[in-house]
């Protein structure tokens, strides 16, 4: 469990409370401040695959932070015996016949006329394993 | 007949009776769209060539002894759907370059209803908005005030319709995304239930919530354009095999024996007096035309918004995991793959769509997952059971379809109070339900001196489309609210 849990929720239950009475309002600055730093915002970004610069990692930061908190306000409702909802619909494991059916499937050519990079009928990416891998 | 103002109905009417050709409909909207356009900038790129294609088709095959549902009907489509040789971009700069290889199922389906492809419309990139700002193609104004958004996600298919720049549209809904600008635009929005139409060709943003629906500028619209995508398709497994009952033309005139559930908490003395005004009189005129009002309760509907905010960016960081320079897009080269990767990603996707990423990558990420993600997917379940409670005493529940009528461009610059406008949306794309915006008495906002669109939510159990779609005509017969404003004029466009 995070530190500073029961301040945020206290913050977070205030803000509920106040959205609920007075709707939605443009000031947040109280959630900003518990926004803290407890998110590592650049380790998010290398799982994430994304080159942040200073500047976004400078707002996007508290961004992120207020934004968990508000989504904190889930920890005060009950889910202790209910299931997880993945899609709300009856379907469950549709599965088809495993046959090739060519006239669905695009060709070599159309799958690979919107890469970037083509060659010999396959993508072309950059070298994956470095000298040292 | 009017080929710009008239219904879908009307215009397959006298195309299918040879009264007018649909060739003569897409000259004459062709002839239309670009000086209209011109201020609203609805459209990311026109299609007349296809579209004169397509109005030859339904020609040679009316001639043949076909009848078309959709015959000459001119349609637009929101750029995050496939159409086969056009550009598709989803309104990011990730894709640019990218020209869809395929055709949508939904959109290959209104087509081969006769319709006719006018364009791509404008959206918030990756449909991951609600205003239409996070577009990285520029913005799309209120076809009502050009000083004002026209809502998101689905901006440009909102705006088109409501702007007479095309009979009627697809949008895609994930979490109020064609409900919200419907009700910004002066149009019927309608999401129907999640799996009633095929989401193959709908570029995925989180894919248990996405559902492709129709925008038109009459009920009866909306259910003809229904009818015609709805149903099972073999390329998207998420769609549901069951048996469609055609919701056009089923339409009531009252809402006698209707019990029409009003959310406690969804209270109106949240909102400003105007729209609060709007909503107590579409109640009244629901009363009126015979319908039972009862008072029904979503204790869990305030938990709406933290849920979404938690499933729709973890689905989004997955899904957009597939944007990294090496199938299609843009590349940035890097070093290696990796650098590849970070660079590709960093320069393609803007602000929102970052923002969306990080927080669904944040929530997804080791020691994480259960707190937030499977807490939010439990939240749902109850979300959902309490919607299935309160139907057990109403058949259709009403609410705000957005909290204010259409704001100013930069009106809401903090994220979360972006994230605010789908308060009244989002509990029920989290259900799945059906769920339509239709017009109701416009009103004058806070920070505005005329009158602009307001729409009505109607929100009803699983599958019963054909139910929902008839309420909503009722209501719209008896009020006609989206005939009280005209568009504003093009010449006035200050941009």
């Amino acid at each position: 469990m995070p530190v500073h849990y029961g301040e945020r929720l206290r913050v977070t239950y205030s803000w509920w409370r106040d959205f609920r009475a007075n709707g939605p309002r443009d000031e947040f600055r109280e959630c900003e401040r518990m926004s803290t730093d407890r998110i590592d915002i650049r380790h998010v970004a290398r799982l994430a695959r994304l080159a942040l610069t200073d500047d976004e990692i400078r707002t996007f930061g508290p961004q992120l932070g207020s934004l968990m908190t508000h989504v904190d306000a889930l920890r005060e409702l009950d889910t202790e015996s209910v299931a997880a909802t993945a899609q709300v619909v009856p379907s469950r494991n549709v599965q088809r016949e495993d046959t090739v059916k060519p006239e669905i499937m695009l060709s070599r050519e159309a799958a690979l006329r919107n890469a970037p990079q083509a060659q010999g009928g396959f993508f072309r990416v950059p070298r994956i394993l470095s000298e040292d891998g | 007949m009017d080929p710009i103002r008239d219904t879908a109905r009307a215009i397959a009417r006298e195309v299918n009776a040879r009264a007018v050709s649909a060739a003569d409909v897409a000259n004459a909207m062709i002839a239309h769209v670009e000086r209209a356009d011109a201020g609203v900038a609805a459209f990311l790129q026109l299609t007349p060539d296809l579209m004169l294609e397509h109005a030859r088709r339904a020609d040679a095959r009316i001639a043949a002894g076909e009848r078309l549902p959709l015959a000459g009907v001119p349609v637009a489509i929101k750029d995050n759907m496939c159409l086969e040789g056009t550009r598709t971009t989803a309104g990011s700069k990730i894709l640019e370059s990218f020209t869809a290889p395929y055709t949508a199922t939904a959109v290959a389906r209104l087509l081969e209803a006769g319709a006719l492809p006018v364009g791509k419309t404008n959206l918030d990139e990756f449909a991951m908005g609600s205003s239409g700002e996070n577009s990285a193609f520029g913005l799309t104004r209120n076809p009502y005030d050009l000083e004002r958004v026209p809502g998101g996600s689905s901006a440009g298919s909102a705006a088109a319709v409501g702007g007479f720049q095309a009979t009627i549209s697809l949008g895609s809904d994930t979490g109020g995304s064609i409900r919200e600008p419907a009700a910004f635009c002066n149009v019927v929005g309608f999401k129907p239930t999640y799996g009633r139409v095929s989401r193959y060709g709908l570029i995925a943003f989180a894919s248990s919530l996405d559902q492709i629906g129709p925008f038109a500028r009459t009920v009866d619209d909306a259910a003809l354009v229904y009818d015609a995508i709805a149903g099972k398709d073999p390329m998207d497994a998420t769609s549901v095999d069951l048996a469609v009952e055609p919701a056009a033309g089923a339409t009531r005139e009252d809402l006698r024996g209707v019990r029409v559930g009003l959310v406690k908490e969804f209270a109106l003395d949240k909102l400003d007096a105007a729209s609060r005004a709007s909503y107590e009189a579409a109640y009244a005129d629901l009363e009126r035309l015979g319908a039972q009002l009862v008072d029904v309760e979503l204790p869990t509907a305030d938990y709406g918004l933290a849920t979404y905010y938690l499933i729709a960016p973890a689905e989004c960081s997955s899904n957009l995991a597939r944007f990294d320079g090496v199938r299609y897009g843009l590349r940035v080269e890097g070093a290696d793959v990796g650098e590849m990767y970070e660079r590709t990603r960093a320069a393609g996707f803007g602000p929102e769509v970052k923002r969306r990423i990080l927080i669904g990558t944040y929530a997804l990420s080791s020691g994480y997952y259960d707190a937030y993600y499977v807490k939010a997917q439990k939240a749902r379940t109850r979300i959902a059971a309490d919607f299935a409670r309160a139907f057990e005493r109403c058949d259709v529940i009403v609410s705000p379809a957005a909290s204010s009528p259409a704001f100013r461009f930069n009106a809401k610059s903090d994220p979360v109070t972006m994230y605010l406008m789908d308060y009244y949306t989002i509990p029920g794309s989290l259900a799945g339900l059906p769920s339509l915006s239709v017009p109701c008495a416009p009103a004058i906002p806070e920070d505005g001196d005329r009158p602009m669109p307001m729409g009505l939510q109607m929100t009803s159990p699983l599958f019963t489309e054909r139910a929902l779609l008839g309420y909503a005509h009722a209501f719209e017969a008896a009020t006609q609210y989206a005939k009280r404003l005209t568009p504003a004029k093009v010449e006035n466009a200050s941009a």
